[in-house]
C-alpha cells in the first residue's frame, strides 16, 4: 500500500525566536525600568573613582 | 489516523513553560559564566591590557607626561623613556591586574602596586641637561617628587584610571559586610547549578512528550537555541546601556578598556552560545527529518 509523506512545517525551524524574544523583551522591560536609576548611581560612583 | 499519538494541548502548553525556563535558566547560566570570568579571569583583563590599542595609547600618553615633564625641569624626555619603556609598562599592567583580581580574593592586599621610579630618578639625575639646568642641591628633590613621582603616577594613571586610594579605602568596609570569597564561590557554582536545572527541565519535558520524542526534541533545541539567540541578542544590545559613553565623559583611556573588554566578553558570550545554538538546531532537525506519514 503506497503511503503519502510530507515533512513538518519549515516555520519550525523558527521556533526558537519564540523563546529568544519573549526573554529579550523582558530583559529590555527590566532595563528600562531600572537602568535609569541604576545609572545615576554608577554615574556617581564613577565620578568618584575614575580619573582622567 | 496517522499512526502518531496526538499530544493533548496541557501537554503542549506544560512543554512550552518548561522550554522557556529551560532557556531561561541557560541564559542565567551563561550570564553568571561571563561574570566570573569578568571577575576572576585574568586572561581576559591580560587580553584589554596587552592589546595594541590600549598599550599604543598608554604610550602616547606616557610620552606626553615625559615631554610636559621635560620642558618644565631642562632634561631629554628620552632620558625618561629609555626606563619607561612598554615592556616595564606591561610588566606593570600584569602586577596591577593580579592585585584586582586579588581584591576579591581570600586575603586581599589593598594598597595598589605603585610603578618603580627609582630607575627613573636615576635617569634623570644622570641627565647632563638636567643637570646644567637645576642647581646642584635641589636635583635630587626635583628628580625624585617633581619628575619621578609623577611620572609613576602617569603610569599607574595611564594603566588603572582609578582612585586605587578610594577603593583602598572601601574594600575593608564591604569585607565587614560581606564575604567577597563566599560570593565568588557562590557565583563559581552558579553555572553549575543553572546547567543542571536545565538539563532537569529538559528531561521533564521528554517524559512529558515520551510518546512523541520529535516533539520533546523540538521542545528542547527550542528552549537550547532560544538560550543561544537571547545570550547573543543581549550581548549585541549591551552597548545601548552606554557604559562606554559614560567611561569616555570621564577618562578616554577607560573608555578604550571598556570597549575593549567588551569585546572580549562578546567573544566569550559568542562560544558559549555556540555549542547550544548548534545542540538547539540539531534537536530541532531531528523534529523536522521525521516524515509524517499521511493515508
Amino acid at each position: 500500500m503506497s503511503r503519502n509523506v510530507s515533512r513538518p512545517s519549515r516555520l519550525f525551524w523558527l521556533t526558537p525566536l519564540l523563546v529568544a524574544l519573549p526573554l529579550l523583551a523582558a530583559a529590555c522591560a527590566v532595563a528600562a525600568l531600572y537602568w535609569p536609576k541604576l545609572c545615576s548611581l554608577l554615574s556617581v560612583v564613577m565620578k568618584l573613582v575614575v580619573t582622567s | 489516523m496517522n499512526g502518531q499519538t496526538r499530544i493533548s494541548w496541557p501537554a503542549r502548553a506544560v512543554s512550552a513553560l518548561l522550554a522557556l525556563l529551560t532557556a531561561l535558566a541557560l541564559v542565567v547560566c551563561c550570564a553568571a559564566m561571563l561574570a566570573h570570568s569578568l571577575l576572576t579571569s585574568t586572561s581576559l583583563h591580560e587580553s584589554v591590557a596587552l592589546d595594541a590599542r590600549v598599550t599604543d595609547a598608554q604610550m602616547e600618553r606616557i610620552t606626553a607626561r615625559a615631554e610636559e615633564l621635560a620642558a618644565k625641569y631642562g632634561f631629554a624626555p628620552q632620558s625618561v623613556l629609555s626606563v619607561v619603556t612598554q615592556d616595564s609598562v606591561t610588566a606593570y599592567s600584569r602586577e596591577v591586574i593580579a592585585w584586582w583580581m586579588g581584591l576579591l580574593g581570600d586575603e586581599p592586599v589593598l594598597e595598589a602596586p605603585a610603578y618603580p621610579t627609582a630607575d627613573i630618578e636615576a635617569a634623570v639625575r644622570a641627565d647632563e641637561l638636567f643637570q646644567a639646568s637645576i642647581p646642584a642641591v635641589q636635583q635630587r628633590t626635583v628628580a625624585r617628587d617633581s619628575v619621578a613621582y609623577e611620572m609613576g603616577r602617569a603610569v599607574s594613571r595611564a594603566v588603572l584610571p582609578l582612585r586605587t586610594e578610594l577603593i583602598a579605602l572601601v574594600m575593608p568596609r564591604l569585607q565587614e559586610r560581606i564575604s567577597l570569597p563566599v560570593w565568588m564561590n557562590r557565583l563559581a557554582k552558579l553555572p553549575l547549578v543553572c546547567a543542571g536545572a536545565a538539563l532537569g527541565l529538559m528531561l521533564m519535558i521528554l517524559l512529558l512528550l515520551r510518546a512523541r520524542p520529535d516533539k520533546a526534541a523540538l521542545y528542547a533545541g527550542t528552549a537550547l537555541a532560544g538560550a543561544a539567540l537571547t545570550v547573543l541578542g543581549l550581548t549585541a544590545l549591551l552597548p545601548l546601556l552606554n557604559l562606554g559613553g559614560m567611561a569616555a565623559e570621564l577618562s578616554d583611556m577607560l573608555a578604550l578598556q571598556c570597549g575593549v573588554l567588551y569585546k572580549g566578553l562578546a567573544l566569550r558570550a559568542l562560544l558559549a552560545a555556540l555549542p547550544l545554538l548548534v545542540c538547539g538546531y540539531a534537536l530541532i532537525f531531528l523534529h523536522q527529518r521525521r516524515r509524517k506519514a499521511r493515508p
